[in-house]
C-alpha cells in the first residue's frame, strides 16, 4: 500500500486549471522528485496535498485514509509536513521559538519541546543562530529553518519545496546531505527542485508536471530522456 | 554588559514602580488618585487588548462592546435583582465572552484578517451603541447605579483609595496572565498566528481554536474592567459604555507603548493618560484636544519606532 495516493486531483482558480487530473503514488521510504517549469502546478500540488487548498475534484489518500478536505493542521497531525518555497519564518520569533511551535502542537511540555527543538536545529546546522530572530537570517539559513520547523512536527512524509532555491551553490551539497540524512531517519520525501543535478542524484523516482498535467513518472534516467519533458522544461538531454 | 543592565532594569524598574504604586495613594489627594485610577484602568484595558491584538495579531476594534456589556450587565442585575456587582461582574464577563466568541467565530470562519476583522468588530461596536440607546434599560438617558454607601458587598466605596487598589490588583493580574501566556505554549501559538497563520496551521496549530481562546480571554477581562469603572463612576449610559473613543484610547496604549510586549500598555498609559489630563487642564478643557496630541505622538511612533516606544527604549539602553 502506498503511503500517499493522489487520484485525479483537479484544482481550478477561476478559469485557470492549475492541476488537471493529477494521479500519482508515493511509497514509504522513497525520495520522489517533482519537476516542471514555473506555473506547472508543483507548489499547487503540494498545497493541495497538505490541505492548504482543497481540490475541486479527486481524492487524496494518506496511509489508507481519505484526507481530502481536511484542514492543514489536521493533515499535519496525521504525518504530512511541508516547507514553503517563499520562506515564511515567524519573523518576530527566534529560531528556537520557530521550531518549538511544531513540537508544541503535539505536547505542552515546554522543557521537552525546547530540548527537542534544539536537536532539530542542530540537525540542520543552525545551532549558533538559535536565539536570533528569524527575520535576521540569510536565505540559506531560512531554508534550513524551514526544514527544521517542518521536521519538528515529526512527519512520515515531508514535502520539500525548492529547498535549494536561491541558495549559494556552495551551500547546496550541505542541503543535499540533509535530505539524505532525512531519508536515513525514515522520512519519505517528495521534493520540488529546479536543480536537475540535485534531483537526479537523490531521487528514486521523478514526476514531471506541465501546465497542470503529469507528463512523466519514472526513474531519473527515464524522465530526463522523455521527449515531452525535454521539450517543455529541460531543453536538453541530461546524461 | 548591556544585557545584564537590561535584565537588571527589567527587574528593578517594575519593582520600584510597583512600590511607588502601592504607597502612592497615601501621599496625594483625591484628584491625583482619580487620575491614577484612570491611568491604571487604561493600562488594564490596553493589556487586555494587547493579548488579542498585540500577541495574536487580531486588531479588534470592538473592545467597547465587552467593556460596555460588563458595565451594563452588573448594573442592570444590581438594579433589577439587587445582585452584588461582584457576581454581576463575572456574569458580565461571561456574556461578553459569548459575544466575543460569536464575533470571532463569524470573522474567523470566513478567514477575515487584518482590516476586515477590524471592520467587523467596529460594526458590532456601533450596533451595540445603537442597541443600548434604543433597547437597553435606561435607554439614552442611562442608568444610575443604586447607591449602597460604602459596602464591599456592593462594590461601592467612599474612599477612592480602595478603588485604586482594586484596579491595581486587576492590572497586576492581567500582566501576570500575559507574562504566563507568553512563556508557555499559548503565547507561542498566538505569536505564530500573528506572524503567519497559514504556516502556523501547517505546523499543526488549529487556528479557530486559538484565535477564539485569545478572543475569550480578552473579552472576559475587558468586561471586568467595564464593571470596575461603572462601579467607580456610579453611572452608565450608551455613550460611556460603547462610544468609539474608548476603544481608540484602549488601543493607543499598547500601540504607542509597545505592541505585543508585556510592559507596552504600562508605558503607553503612563505617557498618554496624564498627558490628556494636562491638556484638559491647560488648554481650556475642550473635549478631545488631547487627541490632537495623541495623533502627533502616534505619527512619530509610527515613523521612528513602529513597534512602539518600549523597543525604542531598549535599543537606546543597549547602545549606551
Amino acid at each position: 500500500m502506498a503511503l500517499l495516493e493522489v487520484k485525479g486531483i483537479t484544482k481550478r482558480f477561476g478559469g485557470l486549471v492549475s492541476l488537471n487530473e493529477v494521479t500519482l503514488k508515493i511509497k514509504e521510504g522513497e525520495i520522489v522528485g517533482l519537476i516542471g517549469p514555473n506555473g506547472a502546478g508543483k507548489t499547487t500540488l503540494f498545497n493541495t496535498i497538505s490541505g492548504y487548498y482543497w481540490p475541486d475534484s479527486g481524492k487524496i489518500i494518506y496511509n489508507g485514509k481519505h484526507i481530502t478536505g481536511l484542514r492543514s493542521d489536521q493533515i499535519n497531525k496525521m504525518g504530512i509536513a511541508r516547507t514553503f518555497q517563499s520562506m515564511r519564518p515567524f519573523v518576530n520569533m527566534t529560531v528556537l521559538e520557530n521550531v518549538m511551535v511544531g513540537i508544541l502542537s503535539r505536547t505542552s511540555d515546554m522543557t521537552f519541546s525546547r530540548q527537542k527543538a534544539l536537536k532539530y536545529i542542530e540537525f540542520v546546522g543552525l545551532l549558533e543562530k538559535v536565539d536570533s530572530f528569524a527575520g535576521q537570517l540569510s536565505t540559506g539559513q531560512r531554508k534550513r529553518l524551514e526544514m527544521a520547523r517542518a521536521m519538528a512536527t515529526q512527519p512520515r512524509l515531508l514535502l520539500l519545496d525548492e529547498v535549494t532555491g536561491g541558495v549559494d551553490p556552495r551551500g547546496v551539497p550541505a542541503l543535499v546531505g540533509l535530505m539524505k540524512k532525512l531519508r536515513e531517519e525514515g522520512i519519505t520525501l517528495f521534493v520540488i527542485e529546479h536543480r536537475i543535478k540535485v534531483i537526479t542524484s537523490i531521487c528514486d523516482r521523478i514526476i514531471a508536471l506541465h501546465l497542470g498535467s503529469k507528463i512523466a513518472d519514472g526513474t531519473p534516467k527515464e524522465v530526463t530522456n522523455n521527449r515531452q519533458v525535454i521539450d517543455s522544461y529541460l531543453g536538453e538531454v541530461y546524461a | 554588559m548591556d544585557q545584564t543592565i537590561l535584565r537588571k532594569g527589567a527587574f528593578w524598574i517594575p519593582l520600584v514602580g510597583l512600590s511607588i504604586a502601592l504607597i502612592f495613594p497615601w501621599f496625594v489627594d483625591d484628584y491625583f488618585i482619580h487620575l491614577a485610577i484612570l491611568t491604571i484602568l487604561y493600562i488594564y484595558l490596553g493589556a487586555c487588548w494587547n493579548l488579542l491584538g498585540g500577541y495574536t495579531g487580531l486588531a479588534c476594534f470592538g473592545q467597547s462592546v465587552f467593556y460596555g456589556i460588563g458595565g451594563y450587565t452588573s448594573t442592570v442585575l444590581l438594579i433589577k435583582l439587587d445582585l452584588t456587582p461582584w457576581i454581576g461582574m463575572l456574569l458580565g464577563g461571561i456574556l461578553a465572552t459569548l459575544i466575543g466568541l460569536m464575533m470571532g467565530y463569524l470573522s474567523f470562519h470566513y478567514k477575515l484578517k487584518g482590516w476586515y476583522f477590524g471592520l467587523v468588530t467596529l460594526a458590532f461596536a456601533e450596533i451595540f451603541q445603537i442597541a443600548a440607546t434604543n433597547f437597553f434599560p435606561g435607554g439614552a438617558a442611562g442608568l444610575y447605579v443604586p447607591l449602597r454607601h460604602n459596602q464591599i458587598l456592593y462594590y461601592q466605596f467612599a474612599d477612592k483609595r480602595i478603588n485604586y487598589y482594586i484596579i491595581l490588583g486587576l492590572v497586576l493580574l492581567v500582566l501576570l496572565i500575559t507574562h504566563f501566556i507568553a512563556r508557555h505554549r499559548l503565547g507561542y501559538f498566538f505569536k505564530a498566528v500573528r506572524d503567519d497563520e497559514e504556516v502556523a496551521e501547517s505546523l499543526g496549530v488549529y487556528l479557530m481554536k486559538y484565535k477564539l481562546i485569545a478572543m475569550s480571554i480578552s473579552s472576559f477581562l475587558t468586561a471586568i474592567g467595564g464593571t470596575f469603572y461603572i462601579q467607580y463612576l456610579l453611572f452608565i449610559d450608551p455613550e460611556i459604555a460603547f462610544r468609539m473613543d474608548v476603544t481608540i484610547e484602549i488601543i493607543l496604549r499598547p500601540l504607542v507603548g509597545g505592541i505585543g510586549t508585556l510592559w507596552g500598555p504600562v508605558l503607553g498609559s503612563l505617557l498618554l493618560t496624564p498627558l490628556a489630563e494636562i491638556c484638559n487642564v491647560f488648554l481650556g478643557g475642550r473635549m478631545g484636544i488631547h487627541l490632537i496630541l495623541y495623533g502627533i505622538i502616534l505619527i512619530l511612533v509610527i515613523i521612528y519606532s513602529p513597534q512602539g516606544l518600549l523597543p525604542l527604549l531598549k535599543r537606546l539602553f543597549a547602545k549606551s
